[in-house]
Parts: C-alpha cells; sequence; structure tokens
C-alpha cells in the first residue's frame, strides 16, 4: 500500500460524485437564478465555513456569466463539494466531479476518434449521450489537469482523483471502425471470434492511447491516488479478462496508487479474472445496498458483505473500499449502523489497516442535505468502530 | 391502439424472462406459471380484443442465461396457459444469445412462431422444419450504431426464405432498439422496411 494513504486505519473517502448545486447548473446553462439558489449558495457557503463565499454570492448576482465567469462558478462549487466533505470528517476527498459534464462525456469530448451518435438510455429514465469511434484514438488534452490542479490548492484533506476506466469508455461507446456489418450468413462461431477480437482491440486502444495518457498527465501534476470507476465492468460476464486486461494496461508501470470502483453487479463475477489485477490497490465496492438495516454483527444481520471474502483472499492483498452507505435512498444510516457494518467487515476481511470506509457509489443521486448527513454519520460510526477495537 | 396502424403489434415480456429477473422469489416457476395465467393471457386477449394481430413475446434470459433441463417443461406448461384461447399470431422472440442449442425444443412450445437472433445464432443452426412454425429472424444488429446494407440482409432474407421455407417468415431487429440514439433506430426500422418489400418484390417475381 502507497504510504500516502496507509496512515490510519479505516480511512474514509468518498467515492466521486456529488449533486451539482442548482445555482451552478442554471448558471452554467445560461438560466435565471431566483432566491432559492442564491439562499442555497449563502446557507452551504456559511455552514461549511467556505472561505469569502460572499464573493460567490456577489458573482451570482451578475447574470449573464461570460466563459471565463462560469468557469470561475464551476471552481466555487467545486470548493464548496471539497468543503463539504472535509466538513464531514472525510479522510481523503475530491469536489464530487463538480467540473466535468458527466463521467462518460467528459472524457469523449476531450478524446481524439470520437463521433456523437444521440441519447442513449443507460438505466431507469437516465440517458446519456453515446458516441461512436470512428477512426484511431487519442488524448486530444488532459481532462482533469485543471481541476486537479485548482482542487490542490484548496483542499485540506489528502486528493483521490476519480477517473473513469477504459472498459467503461468503451462498453458505452460504438465501435464504427470498421463500418462493415456482419455478414450473417457466415456462420457464427466465426463472427463472434472476429467481433471478440475487434472488441479486444477497441478496449485497450481506450485504455492505451486515452486513458492512460491522461493519467500520466496527472501525475506529472503531482496526483497520488487515483481511483480508476468501471460501472461497466461487469455489464458482459465474458469480458472480465478484458476488464482486467485494460486496468493494467492503463496504469502498469506507473507511479501512483490506483484503486477502482465497481458498481452494482454481482460481485462474485469479477472472481477469479481479477486476480491478476495486482496493480488495483484497492477495490471500492458498494455493500450497503444488498444489506439489511439491522443492527449487529452476526451473517444474518449484514447479509450484503458475505462475498468480502473474496476480495480478502485475492494474492495481492489490496485494501477494501467498503461501501456502508446506500446512495440510492435518502435513509440516513445511523453510525451504529455504520458501526456494526465495519465491525462485521473487520472481523470477516481481517486488518483494519486494509479497509477503507465509503459510500456505496458516488451520491450524485442525492440531494446535499442528505450526502451531507449520510457522510457526517459515515464518520461518526467510523470513529465508533474504532473506538470498540481500540485503534 | 386506435392510432397505431394495423397490423398492431403488442410486445410483452416472456414469462420465463419474467419470473427469472424478478428480486424475492422463492418458487420461480410457480411465478412463471401465475404470470402466465393470470397476467399475460388476460394481457393478449385484451390487446387482440383491442386489434392487436400479432403478440411479440420477448425471451432474452433464456438465450442469455440458459435454462435448466427441469425448467423445459414448466416453461412449455406456463407458455400453453399464455397462449390459451389466443388467436393472434404470438411469436415468442429469443435474442442476446445463441437459439440453436435450444430450438428443437423451442419448436414445441404452443406459439405461432420463434424468434432467433441471427447476431448470435448460426444461419444453418435453423434446420429445415418449420412447415408448421413461423420464424422471426433478428436480422439488424440493434446495439450497433452500423445500418446493415440493403443488398446483403435482402440476400440472407432470400437465402432464408429459400433453404428454412419457414410457415411465414417475420423481419426484425435481432433486440430491442433501446439501445440505440433514435436517429440510428429509425435508419434501422426504415432499412427492415426497406429490405422487406425488396424481398417481396424478389419473391414474388
Amino acid at each position: 500500500m502507497n504510504e500516502v494513504v496507509d496512515h490510519r486505519p479505516l480511512l474514509t473517502h468518498e467515492v466521486g460524485s456529488l449533486d451539482k448545486p442548482g445555482w451552478r447548473v442554471k448558471a452554467y446553462a445560461g438560466k435565471p437564478l431566483d432566491d432559492k439558489d442564491l439562499e442555497e449558495a449563502r446557507s452551504w457557503g456559511e455552514r461549511l465555513q467556505v472561505p469569502e463565499y460572499e464573493r460567490l454570492l456577489d458573482l451570482l448576482r451578475h447574470a449573464p456569466f461570460s466563459k471565463e465567469q462560469k468557469a470561475e462558478l464551476q471552481r466555487w462549487s467545486s470548493l464548496y463539494a471539497v468543503r463539504l466533505e472535509e466538513s464531514a470528517g472525510l479522510d481523503v476527498v475530491y469536489d464530487g466531479e463538480q467540473q466535468r459534464t458527466e463521467m462518460y462525456d467528459w472524457a469523449v469530448s476531450h478524446a481524439n476518434g470520437f463521433e456523437r451518435r444521440g441519447s442513449v438510455r443507460a438505466f431507469d429514465n437516465k440517458y446519456y449521450s453515446k458516441a461512436a469511434v470512428v477512426g484511431a484514438i487519442s488524448l486530444g488534452s488532459p481532462f482533469h489537469n485543471a481541476e486537479f490542479s485548482y482542487l490542490v490548492s484548496v483542499a485540506e484533506a489528502e486528493l483521490k482523483i476519480p477517473v473513469t476506466g477504459a472498459y467503461t469508455i468503451a462498453d458505452w461507446s460504438f465501435d464504427e471502425r470498421n463500418r462493415a456489418p456482419e455478414n450473417l450468413l457466415q456462420p457464427a462461431a466465426q463472427r463472434i471470434r472476429e467481433r471478440k477480437a475487434a472488441r479486444r482491440d477497441f478496449v485497450l486502444e481506450v485504455a492505451r492511447n486515452l486513458i492512460r495518457p491522461n493519467l500520466e498527465a496527472l501525475i506529472t501534476l503531482g496526483a497520488r491516488w487515483i481511483q480508476v470507476d468501471e460501472p461497466g465492468a461487469s455489464t458482459e460476464a465474458d469480458e472480465l479478462d478484458l476488464f482486467v486486461d485494460s486496468f493494467n494496461a492503463s496504469v502498469e508501470g506507473l507511479n501512483a496508487m490506483f484503486s477502482t470502483h465497481l458498481c452494482f453487479s454481482d460481485y462474485n463475477l469479477f472472481f477469479p479474472a481479477i486476480e491478476r489485477m495486482e496493480h488495483c490497490q484497492q477495490f471500492a465496492v458498494g455493500f450497503a445496498n444488498y444489506d439489511s438495516r439491522e443492527l449487529g454483527t452476526s451473517d444474518e444481520a449484514r447479509p450484503g458483505y458475505q462475498v468480502i471474502k473474496k476480495f480478502r483472499d485475492l494474492p495481492y492483498q489490496p485494501a477494501l473500499g467498503l461501501g456502508v452507505l446506500d446512495i440510492h435512498s435518502d435513509f440516513i444510516e445511523s453510525p451504529e449502523l455504520v458501526r456494526d457494518r465495519v465491525l462485521y467487515a473487520v472481523k470477516l476481511f481481517g486488518d483494519p489497516h486494509r479497509i477503507h470506509v465509503t459510500p456505496d457509489c458516488g451520491l450524485r443521486t442525492r440531494s446535499w442535505k442528505v450526502a451531507y448527513e449520510k457522510l457526517r454519520n459515515m464518520t461518526a460510526g467510523v470513529e465508533l468502530a474504532r473506538k470498540q477495537l481500540g485503534i | 391502439m386506435a392510432s397505431v396502424p394495423k397490423p398492431r403489434v403488442v410486445t410483452l415480456p416472456s414469462p420465463y424472462t419474467f419470473s427469472r429477473a424478478a428480486h424475492n422469489v422463492a418458487d420461480r416457476n410457480r411465478l412463471m406459471q401465475d404470470l402466465a395465467e393470470r397476467l399475460l393471457n388476460p394481457a393478449i386477449k385484451t390487446a387482440e380484443a383491442a386489434g392487436a394481430r400479432l403478440i411479440h413475446v420477448e425471451e432474452p434470459w433464456l438465450t442469455y442465461y440458459g435454462i435448466a433441463d427441469a425448467d423445459w417443461k414448466p416453461f412449455a406448461a406456463a407458455i400453453a396457459t399464455m397462449t390459451t384461447g389466443v388467436a393472434a399470431t404470438v411469436i415468442l422472440h429469443t435474442y442476446f444469445g445463441d437459439a440453436g442449442p435450444h430450438l428443437e425444443r423451442l419448436m414445441d412450445l404452443r406459439v405461432t412462431g420463434i424468434g432467433v437472433d441471427l447476431v448470435q445464432t448460426d444461419v444453418a443452426a435453423l434446420g429445415r422444419h418449420w412447415q408448421d412454425k413461423s420464424l422471426l429472424i433478428g436480422c439488424l444488429n440493434g446495439r450497433s450504431s452500423v445500418v446493415e446494407p440493403l443488398d446483403q440482409t435482402v440476400e440472407l432474407t432470400r437465402y432464408i426464405a429459400d433453404k428454412v421455407m419457414p410457415l411465414d417468415l417475420y423481419l426484425s431487429s435481432n433486440c430491442e432498439l433501446q439501445y440505440l440514439p433514435t436517429t440510428v433506430a429509425e435508419q434501422k426500422v426504415r432499412r427492415l422496411g426497406e429490405v422487406a418489400g425488396k424481398v417481396k418484390e424478389l419473391v414474388s417475381v
């Protein structure tokens, strides 16, 4: 484990996104702000003790905004988000991706070789703008440098940068590099073989030519912990080896701590494929979504956490990012519930230095009020667990 | 329904997929039968009464995840229940996987026709025993943004019409088009119409 983040047992951190404040969204979109938006900026500024937040209020009163002013508003949004996480007591923070459009779009917007194709449903009633790869893939310009440089200047806590992973970028894109469609009269086995080979080339090209150079740029700027987000990783059960290869191709030989975030799925699917993922020093995994809300540290009380034994037994001994907050619900987990989830994990997983405590996923679907309360209870619950463990 | 041009198609989930995708179910085969009897059969009859002539039943689970040997009998019973008293054409459309290994048993189900995903299924696996069964071919890839060429798809369709000789032949995408942007989906739907038109023209000659 990297000594930078291995400084305390049961380290706490966020996982990625936070909702964007109404004033940030409206101002950026050129929509009129109302008193409610200004009050939101004022009350959170005061509550989080954001330095000189009155300057933001003054800026918000002077719409319409120039391009530079919009960029300044994004930085204010980042500052607020960092302060929210620091104020909640997290050991490692980021800005809830306040300066990005969305995890897929932001990466693709800074890449060469992609063309937009239109909106496609992601899940429920959520849509994203899907692109097709039509030529050689390369990094247009490093796409997290500006936000990272800014956050280094304002964050008091350690930073962890969330970056969308190669497999997810590829899986959420169309591959139009070869526009000749399959001839369905050809034998299916041959077609499937060729399809898999093309898919492999595509995913690894994204890893090598887009994600890796962007990571290198971040490391040059001083990034020490980079979280590779892979919500698409388990989409195709027969491509988990490819997911692992893409992670390895993205990070192998680079000098930083790399972790990965796996979103909701049957985590058993990842084994044994991730046994080869030795460059991953932490797996941040959502468990609370599958768990009961009862207190207790028995197997029966904690059904959502059974799979952590498999992560424990990985040969390269990564840390576990233990999801203890259900991000799909406004239910506020009590400190005692967080404590029991952590204690149960320590019982199963062992060394608390290898357990980091986190929400299940990014909290962007929750209001700031709910996210803040959840995070505060998470850190309070971790303190209870530390006390009980005598650490 | 009144505003939908004829012939009217209604799409419903297969009782097998429905029962396997459900959460917290103790007895999935019991649920499958209940769904067929209490939900799908009445839904099909309602659609039929409203003018539906083709009932398109989607079955991705069977070909993607498979089916246990012991579940075939309850599945066949559920399909029979679902189609009891139904006069409309009912097509069970499998997709997201190879239908080849399942075709023999699929052919015994009490439906008018079977749909296969030709992106995943070998044309040769279709065999030649379709004189009493209709065949839906998923001949356009609903997960690819590349629109299939007209001539190539016409050739495929003619080959199947000539060699497989199903009772009736239906053309479709291999799966739903919700995975595509609307503009691409529209192009694929138009292409499907062009293919059907061209094949009809050639067959009539």
